[in-house]
């Protein structure tokens, strides 16, 4: 096979990965618009009494992870492997701290348990499957992290970092969204 | 040759400069959001829009959107 047909046939095959990507993305997003449409149907003007500083806190997290994932990403694309693994590390560190915000300590400390009435089946169902997916993303990124790490990805052929940045900004959509509906809109109850 | 490896840095800082301005634009929005949620709860359901606005910015710049309809470049 030529090297222009192997090359063709990889932009195919990327193509192929990324529509298949966003199918997922997309159909995943229909689970978590369900869980906010039982927020605003069940909470209403209402929202559950927590910590403010450490929603803040918990987000600022995920902004900045955001940001050293997209860096990795673009260091990748440029060959820069030792500065995408530096990135890829901090990204899967945030995330960690995050969930350790998340689960590790507004779990414990908010005022209500799962089986506190509405807002702590909302609260909970909410925080609890947009944490599962910050795990499976950690995961991931660790995976990313160590075939990059053996050499794996180049600037021409890196689709497995691709794929889990655009993931990773999902999750992160995601936040954008549940941080305003569980923390920041209504009156506390 | 050397004009190659200049074009490829300057791609490189100015996609690392895209990066670093929507990280900023998106932490100043989230500052906002937090001081309006916190002292006038009533306007929070309005942050819903800041945070459609927030989330097209990482849809377009972090994500690449894009990409979806140029399949035949890699990502940069």
């Amino acid at each position: 096979m030529s090297t222009q047909a192997v090359a063709d046939n990889y932009a195919v095959k990327l193509g192929r990965n990324r529509l298949g990507l966003w199918l997922f993305i997309f159909s995943d997003m229909f689970v978590f618009v369900g869980l906010f449409v039982a927020r605003m149907v069940l909470l209403g003007p209402n929202r559950p009494e927590l910590n403010q500083m450490l929603g803040l806190a918990v987000t600022v997290l995920l902004l900045m992870s955001s940001f050293f994932m997209n860096r990795a990403e673009v260091e990748m694309a440029h060959g820069n492997r030792p500065a995408f693994l530096r990135n890829t590390f901090i990204t899967m560190t945030l995330g960690v701290l995050f969930l350790l915000g998340v689960v590790g300590v507004e779990w414990q400390i908010a005022p209500f348990g799962p089986a506190d009435g509405a807002q702590g089946a909302v609260f909970y169902s909410m925080t609890g499957f947009h944490a599962f997916h910050v795990l499976t993303g950690v995961i991931f990124l660790y995976i990313v992290w160590n075939n990059g790490r053996r050499g794996a990805y180049s600037a021409e052929k890196h689709w497995g970092v691709e794929a889990c940045a655009v993931y990773w900004h999902f999750v992160d959509v995601v936040w954008m969204f549940f941080y305003v509906g569980l923390y920041l809109m209504g009156s506390p109850v | 040759m050397a004009d190659n490896k200049d074009q490829v840095a300057s791609s490189r800082g100015a996609e690392l400069g895209t990066g670093a301005w929507v990280f900023g634009m998106l932490g100043v929005l989230t500052f906002g959001e937090f001081i309006v949620g916190v002292i006038a709860p009533p306007w929070g359901s309005a942050l819903l829009l800041v945070a459609a606005f927030k989330a097209f910015f990482v849809v377009v710049y972090y994500m690449h959107v894009g990409r979806l309809f140029t399949p035949d470049s890699e990502s940069h």
